[in-house]
């Protein structure tokens, strides 16, 4: 651990209307050049966790400081200097391409209608960086879902963040994209990038994270390492399945139990 | 780039052109060289009966196809017009008042004016009150509601105008025209419309983000709220300007984009400048033909849809290619 | 920091915007085709508006779209207006044999088909255009803005329409001859106001205008109402609010329990007569004291209605009495007569034309 975490939260609580608490007492914290997963099954509140550390949505309780400051103090426009949001699902209304799509990223880095040769110097880094140069003038309404999803990706790093935050980076893509994009974050937080991703999958935090907060209703049930973490006792627990272990030699896995599956 | 900005010049000097040659020759006082250079006084005649409604229609189309643009991008919705929010049904119910009760066109105007903006209001006010989906969604739906409920005041005053007199003058502002463009409407909204189109450009790239929804906005530190009230805020007024003066003329503003944009891409820093040279030229073509073709003046939008239709499908139908 | 800017860039702009376009507007305001000398007659029409000339005008223009037969009729009392008259709206010309037989030039003239341009007019270098006040806020305002000569004449009420007589008079140099006009109708609307004025039991009138759809009667401030007054009877619906000719209901109609229907059609589809006939046969309407009584009659005239506002109206009254109190008025031939020289008064027509013109007004 350097010295102050870069994002640190505690005791938050959320709820959407009066009636129940979506998140209920949560402490973590994130640092620089960590990936930290927040695991959970669907409706966990996991999804909603990260839009409130996004400032997508407000009306929280309790204390979330990023990069030392209150999150309340942040306007809109420094804050995503410092983080970046990659959401699950969005809509393209217009008919933008590509390279179009990636200098969005720089939005928060450009006055009113002026962009500079920097901006367009860094959307060229982040397309070598993702080698999608073939992609350049495709129009994105058009592109696949993994094509999708790492033109996302390279809008958020165009916006040069500390931090990066990816909803369910991974749902809807195939194995090879798949890998591809858990591979891409871990060399983004390699550089140093703080990343948190949700997912509901825990190999992927077998895979490439060094923390996981296991979520389940609302409450983190348990956080460290994922090998301590994902206990075949908790996911039972948390999934109501029965798994098990695997380890080989180069890889390790938790799969669901299918004795009695098959006939 | 190089592509943008010769396309971009070369609407810049049909505009010019355009103007000079409908000033110069295009109108049914059979007027030549010989008279503008003698500058006879069917040359003065002419110049200012035609000057002002030429400029004011280059302006109206400029600032149509800017908030055309505008509206489609902030609703994410292709078939939104500067009309969406209930303006043009505002201002058409001010129109008939206006016409129904006074005779000088002062009135027509001031009231059209008014309830253009009035109609905004409603729009905004009915939207805090529904609790029904986002933000955009609730702007969508009150548009509909005050669009419809000024339409059925229009109507009512359709049923009682008298139908010799005040009926036809109402039917005819609907229809929309330049007709009425003097000087004074010139100098009076001219310095509003002009500095509306110059503000949403400036707002062009925010307007871009705003295309992806709020929360996207938010992440990449645009005030959705804020933003989206200044665009709307430009638009209304400076469709207001034209619609009080001129009837309703909204479609220019839903089809210059879509002109546009198959041509120079999403991008509304470029799509909005094209839309308010295309714009420009598609109205004073319009314009002109309006007031020449026959002894009385054709209604605007007619003209406008028979122009821009087949150019629509012109474009749409290829030659240029969805790749850019 | 981008918020700043924004607000700074907005505020900029604004204001160069307006301070620019002002500055031009404050040099450069057009005053209009206006010949600035000395000015030999001036009027004042029926808004109010003081019109100068500096001779008499010569080239006169009718547009007014539906409007526009109405003020030719009344222009065409005076004998030098036709051959100053050049162009008119076509609306009611073609079909009017009152025009046809005092304008034997009509071909020759401009008839505009819809309402005109401005350039179009501007192309028969008028030095006078006449239209009516609803004109105003639109094709009157593009003349006033090219600085056109336009005088705005109003015909909707006996006063306005005395008034506009006179305007006109002083336009065409025919003063005395407006005078001689006026005096001669006053006569003919006092010739029957004073002689009902003693009634005690006035009857009950109302004025139908009648559509396939429904029964439309004048609401009060409409001529209609005023002449039946005039002509010795009370009108139900002087007091009916709203504007223009609203619809009444067959019950409201029984509730007011009319002595005598007039029925218009303003037009010749469906004729006024097969109106009275449907007004007849209503089972709706058969409680209605007039229709029991059969005392449903249709108004005179062609393309201009007896009723209407324009050069008939005291015909109109002289009619209605005639129907209301034939014992004092004698009957309808007696209007006719009247009606003859009426004709032969105001458009200076021969007895014979004057006859075959009534006629034509007669035949429902």
């Amino acid at each position: 651990m350097k010295g102050k975490h870069v994002i640190e939260v505690r005791n938050l609580n959320f709820s959407y209307f009066k009636d129940r608490l979506v998140l209920c007492d949560v402490n973590f914290f994130v640092d620089e050049g960590e990936v930290v997963t927040f695991l959970g099954p669907n409706a966990s509140g996991k999804t909603t966790l990260l839009k409130i550390i996004a400032k997508a949505i407000t009306g929280f309780s309790g204390y979330i400081e990023v990069l030392g400051r209150s999150l309340k103090d942040f306007n809109y426009r420094d804050y995503s200097k410092i983080v970046a949001y990659v959401p699950q699902e969005e809509i393209v209304a217009l008919p933008f391409n590509v390279y179009e799509y990636l200098l969005l990223g720089r939005t928060p880095h450009i006055n009113l209608i002026f962009v500079d040769r920097k901006d367009y110097l860094i959307v060229e880094n982040v397309i070598n960086l993702l080698g999608i140069e073939n992609l350049r003038n495709r129009l994105v309404p058009e592109l696949s879902g993994g094509e999708k999803q790492l033109v996302k990706i390279g809008r958020a790093l165009a916006q040069e963040p500390r931090i990066m935050l990816l909803d369910e980076p991974t749902s809807h893509l195939d194995l090879g994209n798949k890998v591809r994009i858990l591979k891409l974050m871990r060399e983004m937080a390699n550089k140093n990038l703080a990343i948190i991703f949700t997912t509901h999958d825990p190999n992927e935090a077998l895979m490439i994270s060094d923390r996981v907060y296991l979520l389940n209703e609302g409450r983190i049930v348990a956080n460290g390492i994922p090998d301590e973490v994902l206990s075949e006792k908790l996911i039972k627990e948390v999934y109501k399945v029965d798994v098990t272990y695997m380890k080989s030699s180069n890889a390790t896995a938790i799969l669901p139990v299918i004795k009695g599956f098959q006939s | 780039m190089n592509r943008f900005i010769a396309f971009t010049l070369l609407l810049v000097t049909a505009n010019i052109l355009l103007i000079l040659l409908s000033l110069l020759f295009v109108g049914r006082l059979p007027i030549g060289l010989s008279d503008w250079i003698t500058w006879s006084w069917k040359a003065r005649l002419v110049f200012e009966v035609r000057l002002p409604r030429i400029l004011y229609a280059s302006l109206a189309g400029a600032a149509l196809g800017v908030t055309g643009s505008v509206m489609q991008s902030i609703f994410r919705n292709p078939l939104a017009s500067p009309d969406i929010l209930g303006v043009s049904s505002g201002s058409a119910f001010g129109a008939s008042l206006g016409i129904l009760f006074y005779t000088s066109a002062i009135y027509v105007e001031g009231l059209s004016f008014l309830m253009g903006l009035i109609s905004l209001m409603a729009t905004i006010s009915l939207s805090r009150i529904f609790r029904y989906g986002d933000e955009v969604l609730r702007l969508i739906l009150s548009g509909i509601a005050i669009s419809a409920l000024f339409n059925a005041g229009v109507g009512y005053v359709k049923y009682v105008a008298d139908p010799y007199s005040k009926l036809p003058q109402i039917t005819f502002w609907l229809l929309g025209s330049f007709g009425g463009v003097g000087f004074s409407e010139f100098y009076l909204f001219s310095p509003l419309i002009l500095s509306s189109i110059l503000i949403l450009s400036l707002l062009s790239w925010r307007i871009n983000v705003l295309s992806f929804g709020d929360e996207i906005a938010r992440s990449l530190g645009i005030n959705p709220r804020f933003n989206r009230f200044l665009s709307i805020i430009f638009s209304v007024l400076s469709v207001s300007s034209i619609v009080c003066v001129t009837g309703v003329i909204g479609w220019l503003g839903l089809i210059t984009p879509h002109l546009v944009r198959p041509i120079v891409g999403a991008d509304n820093r470029k799509v909005i400048i094209s839309s308010a040279l295309l714009g420009s030229i598609l109205s004073i073509i319009s314009d002109d033909i309006s007031r020449s073709l026959i002894e009385a003046e054709i209604p605007f939008n007619i003209i406008v849809s028979f122009i821009s239709i087949p150019l629509f499908i012109l474009i749409l139908r290829g030659g240029v290619k969805s790749e850019r | 920091m981008g918020e700043r800017s924004l607000y700074v860039s907005i505020i900029v702009i604004l204001v160069i915007c307006f301070l620019v376009i002002g500055f031009i507007g404050f040099f450069w305001y057009p005053t209009g085709f206006k010949l600035v000398v000395s000015k030999t007659i001036t009027v004042t029409d029926s808004l109010n508006r003081i019109v100068s000339f500096e001779a008499l005008p010569t080239r006169i223009v009718v547009a007014s779209d539906t409007g526009g037969v109405t003020i030719i009729e009344t222009l065409y009392m005076f004998k030098s207006a036709v051959n100053k008259v050049v162009a008119m709206d076509s609306w009611g010309i073609a079909n009017n044999p009152l025009i046809n037989i005092l304008d034997p030039s009509l071909n020759s003239k401009v008839l505009f088909q819809k309402t005109p341009t401005v350039e179009e007019i501007l192309k028969l270098q008028p030095d006078l255009v006449i239209t009516r006040s609803y004109m105003a806020s639109s094709l009157g305002k593009q003349l006033e803005s090219a600085g056109v000569k336009l005088i705005y004449l109003d015909l909707e009420t006996p006063e306005a329409f005395f008034k506009s007589v006179h305007l006109l008079g002083e336009i065409l140099g025919e003063v005395d001859r407006a005078v001689e006009i006026v005096n001669y109708m006053k006569s003919i609307v006092y010739g029957v106001s004073s002689k009902v004025s003693g009634i005690q039991n006035k009857l009950r009138v109302l004025f139908v205008w009648y559509t396939v759809k429904a029964l439309r009667v004048p609401a009060s401030g409409f001529i209609q109402n005023l002449l039946i007054e005039l002509a010795g009877g009370i009108s139900l619906s002087s007091n009916v609010s709203g504007i223009g000719f609203p619809k009444v209901s067959p019950e409201q109609i029984v509730a007011w329990n009319p002595d005598i229907i007039f029925v218009t059609t303003y037009s010749d589809n469906p004729t006024p007569s097969s109106a009275v006939k449907s007004i007849l046969g209503d089972y709706k309407l058969s409680m209605v004291k007039a229709v029991r009584e059969g005392k449903v009659y249709p108004v005179p005239g062609l393309v201009i209605t007896w009723d209407a506002p324009g050069t008939r109206w005291p015909l109109f009254i002289a009619y209605m009495a005639s129907i209301m109190y034939p014992d004092v008025f004698g009957d309808v031939n007696a209007v006719k007569n009247l009606a003859v020289s009426y004709y032969m008064k105001i458009y200076g027509i021969s007895r014979v034309i004057a006859e075959s013109l009534i006629e034509s007004e007669f035949r429902f």
